[in-house]
């Protein structure tokens, strides 16, 4: 237990200016599910005033860590950092659900969050080995950290395929990891866990990217940015390492004139902001300049946009215990989407792009795009 | 009677996944806002014994008879941001009654007639936001604006800083479905009528009832054309008195004013506070910084003749034949966004002190009976500096806020609170109250009586006046089952009685 647990406890005044957007609690209307509640409920566990029952795991661990509940919290209280010191709290206690303790065994064990074997991390780029086997473990400056998701996720192949493609058109240099990469150890940090195990897979990626000579660690995915960019930082705090998401990466690109999208985009289409890349990194930017560039799209912007902008449902790992939960938010999102006119959501994210499939299914002429593919398509 | 006979038969009612007896719902349910009180009666709990979610009417029906007949208390609970410990469960085997989860619809919104229909869990900002596509709002606008339930609101007849303007939310409630402690259905008023005296006014006894009379299952109430226009103006003097000399000026103008509040330097910290993290956040992108001045006026001004207002205004109060001791800084904000922002932080300023401080590392409590008194509108300025000379004896530093023209003014003064300074806060608290009662101020504008306030209500109305109110509530609930022991319409727990202390929020 940690003092963490309680910070906010007696600062909350429980007003409940956090449940008009709480994505969680929008979907179900339960007030055990609000922010407020789960900073109250995390101070009662730490005096001991209560146990953990089945409602509170419930109300820790359906959380998407999507801050939104930090942004319209009058008072200022960091309840993302209250939920994971009391996810961590219900570990330790053994009460996690047993979602999450496969996914930790597949990072302790097989170096990933699927129990795959973590040799066969490069199955994604079955279809372009021409492009890439002179790439895997070279010194470059440009180190491609893939990710768990897109390495096994048949359906998130063409996430890295498309961005590895993009720097081939635009010749810029690069190296993978291959086998070398190991989980970044998201979930881990998702759980306010980073106890020396975690420690040892962290120095492993910095290690193996130091050999190779990286100076730029790139991602597509946007929780592994953000445990590079701050979690990484926390362990090793001379990480001599710039860290990018493919999206700052190629919005560089393009504002040098080295990439130049010239095929049209007829659709107007809504840009999902990724929790870890725009709310909790302040990247809104680098996408925007992205899509502008592309001729003829309409980029419709929200009320509720940036820092402000809806969650998928597909993070905090919430959708591994509550798949329910994450697909609610995504369809609810996807509607919001489809009544401002919106013909295609593009998605910079893995979790993003793989929730709102599910988001869309019933919804007639909405479809989802990954930025990255999008981008190849019309510079093929 | 036996807890578990009691929860099977609610679940008999409700079904099982809308009963809850797991801590983790009856700690969100209500007892959060005791946290001061616990750590002081340490052997007291504030928890409900069951959370009941009800879907419809009948539902209800079938519980207020099952508990009137064993005398089983209910609680009707909205959003829970009520601010006297209404919803604070303080009788073992409380039935806590969520409406949030299921009786949230809006049923019916009729534009030619004016009303809508609405069950009580519907949130206020989501009615907001469906009026407003038909240019149509509901005005009680009170500080929870973002989170309240009309429900709550009309159990405790909620206002707020425009209600100078446009009332409370009594004067929008032209009825009610309500179901009473024994099961039985009752309608007051006209959903569709404007007007009418037949018979005693029942809507108005039931609305700021805090639950302790009936529980509403249909909501009829009155709706408004949404005003167009809208200008907002920061007006800050050096000096307080300054300031309240500015709105006498104000009073004798003819213009459309929807909002005239006092801030405080310390409400200033907090809401510039709150103005910095958006602005950093990128929540917001233009600077709003509201002068640290003593004597800081927010102003909103409303209606076709908006400009002219305004030009009347700023003549005026800045007129140096009048101010020339003390010239205002004079802020207009014209942008939509950046005045929401600015009267978003202004409803919030409450809890948005906080963000300007170190969090508390332990419990505090709110003073309740100084939270939300008013005053005569007149007598304001008076009261503020006695409330201050007093508060300076008494070693307290109270946050100052008020909406002017209704004599509302809350000034909070949060202590940590120990068994030891105990006596001396009771003592401080009555000191204000006798200054509110000298003035002919009442204890509570808008906050409500609750748990906290009500041994306060005979001092403010007299034992004549409590024993009609007391004779009300054993008429319609004999068996004393809805919220009982609140409102001072029951037995007051010697808690309350002894220390008049409270958490709020």
């Amino acid at each position: 237990m940690s003092e963490e647990m309680i910070k906010y406890y007696y600062l909350c005044n429980a007003c409940g200016t956090c449940r008009q957007q709480c994505t969680v609690f929008r979907t179900n209307l339960i007030e055990t599910l609000t922010p407020r509640a789960r900073v109250t409920l995390a101070g009662e566990l730490f005096l001991n005033k209560m146990g953990i029952t089945k409602k509170t795991i419930d109300a820790f661990f359906s959380c998407v860590l999507c801050g939104i509940c930090e942004n319209s919290c009058p008072s200022g209280a960091n309840v993302l950092e209250v939920i994971k010191a009391t996810r961590r709290y219900i570990i330790e206690e053994g009460q996690a659900p047993d979602t999450i303790s496969k996914i930790f065994e597949g990072i302790m064990g097989d170096k990933n969050i699927f129990l795959m074997d973590n040799e066969d991390r490069m199955g994604w780029a079955e279809d372009i080995e021409d492009k890439i086997q002179n790439k895997i473990k070279q010194q470059s400056e440009i180190g491609l950290f893939i990710g768990c998701q897109e390495s096994f996720k048949g359906s998130l192949y063409n996430i890295p395929e498309s961005l590895v493609l993009i720097f081939e058109k635009v010749g810029l240099d690069f190296t993978l990891l291959g086998d070398d990469e190991w989980c970044c150890g998201a979930p881990y940090f998702l759980m306010g866990v980073s106890n020396e195990k975690v420690q040892e897979i962290v120095k492993h990626n910095i290690e193996k990217m130091k050999e190779l000579g990286v100076k730029k660690i790139v991602t597509t995915c946007p929780g592994c940015y953000l445990a590079w960019k701050e979690e990484y930082k926390k362990i090793d705090s001379e990480l001599p390492f710039e860290i990018l998401h493919s999206t700052e990466i190629i919005a560089d690109l393009i504002k040098q004139g080295k990439l130049k999208i010239e095929k049209g985009h007829n659709k107007k289409v809504v840009f999902q902001d990724p929790c870890d890349l725009a709310r909790h990194s302040g990247v809104y930017d680098a996408p925007r300049t992205i899509l502008k560039s592309i001729p003829g799209i309409k980029l419709i912007e929200l009320e509720r946009e940036k820092a402000d902008a809806y969650c998928c449902g597909g993070g905090g790992l919430c959708k591994a215990s509550y798949p329910d939960v994450a697909t609610t938010i995504s369809k609810n999102v996807a509607k919001i989407y489809k009544d401002n006119s919106a013909e295609e959501i593009i998605t910079a994210c893995p979790a993003c792009f793989d929730n709102l499939i599910n988001g869309i299914e019933g919804l007639e002429n909405l479809t989802v795009k990954d930025i990255h593919s999008l981008i190849l398509e019309l510079i093929k | 009677m036996k807890k578990e006979d009691i929860y099977n038969k609610l679940i008999e009612i409700c079904g099982a996944d809308d009963v809850s007896i797991d801590d983790a719902d009856l700690v969100a349910s209500g007892d959060w806002i005791a946290k001061g009180l616990e750590a002081l009666y340490k052997n007291i709990s504030f928890k409900a014994g069951f959370l009941v979610t009800p879907k419809n009417r009948d539902e209800i029906i079938q519980i207020a008879k099952y508990s009137n007949i064993n005398k089983i208390p209910i609680i009707p609970r909205a959003a829970n941001t009520s601010l006297g410990g209404q919803v604070l469960p303080i009788k073992e085997n409380t039935i806590m009654m969520d409406f949030g989860k299921h009786m949230n619809k809006i049923l019916e919104i009729n534009l030619e007639e004016e009303y809508v229909v609405v069950e009580p869990g519907v949130e206020f900002w989501y009615l907001q936001e469906v009026l407003a596509k038909d240019d149509y709002f509901f005005p009680a606008e009170p500080g929870s604006a973002f989170s309240c339930m009309i429900g709550g609101m009309v159990g405790n007849n909620a206002s707020g800083a425009s209600s100078f303007r446009f009332g409370t939310t009594r004067d929008y409630v032209r009825g009610l479905e309500i179901v009473m402690a024994d099961g039985t259905i009752i309608h007051t008023g006209h959903k569709q009528n404007e007007k009418s005296v037949a018979g005693y006014d029942l809507t108005s006894l039931f609305v700021g009832s805090e639950g302790t009379l009936g529980i509403f299952t249909e909501i009829y109430l009155k709706i408004q054309p949404l005003p167009k226009n809208e200008i907002s103006l920061i007006v800050a003097y050096k000096s307080l008195d300054v300031a309240f000399r500015a709105i006498q000026e104000i009073r004798k103008l003819d213009v459309d004013l929807a909002l005239l509040e006092f801030v405080d330097p310390m409400t200033i910290e907090g809401m510039n506070a709150n103005f910095k993290y958006r602005l950093k956040k990128g929540i917001m992108t233009q600077k709003i910084k509201v002068p640290k001045r003593d004597g800081t006026l927010l102003i909103r001004l409303i209606g076709p003749n908006y400009k002219k207002d305004l030009e009347k205004l700023q003549t005026v109060l800045s007129d140096p034949e009048k101010f020339a001791d003390d010239p205002p800084k004079m802020e207009v904000m014209e942008d939509s966004i950046e005045q929401k922002h600015l009267w978003d932080a202004r409803h919030y300023a409450g809890p948005g002190i906080a963000r300007s401080m170190d969090p508390p590392t332990g419990p505090r409590m709110f003073v309740p009976a100084v939270l939300d008194v008013a005053v005569p509108p007149s007598k304001i300025v008076e009261f503020l500096k006695q409330a201050k000379t007093l508060s300076q004896d008494y070693g307290v530093i109270p946050i100052t806020m008020g909406h002017i023209f209704d004599g509302n003014v809350h000034l909070i003064s949060a202590q940590n609170v120990t068994e030891e300074n105990l006596g001396k806060i009771k003592e401080y608290q009555e000191k204000v109250l006798d200054i509110v009662y000298s003035l002919g101020g009442t204890i509570t504008a808008e906050h409500g009586v609750g748990l906290w306030k009500q041994h306060f209500l005979e001092k403010e109305y007299g034992k004549a006046t409590m024993d009609v109110m007391k004779k009300i509530k054993q008429a319609l609930d004999p068996n004393n089952i809805l919220n009982p022991d609140k409102m001072g319409v029951g037995e007051i727990p010697s808690i309350v009685n002894f220390e008049g202390l409270g958490e709020t929020r």
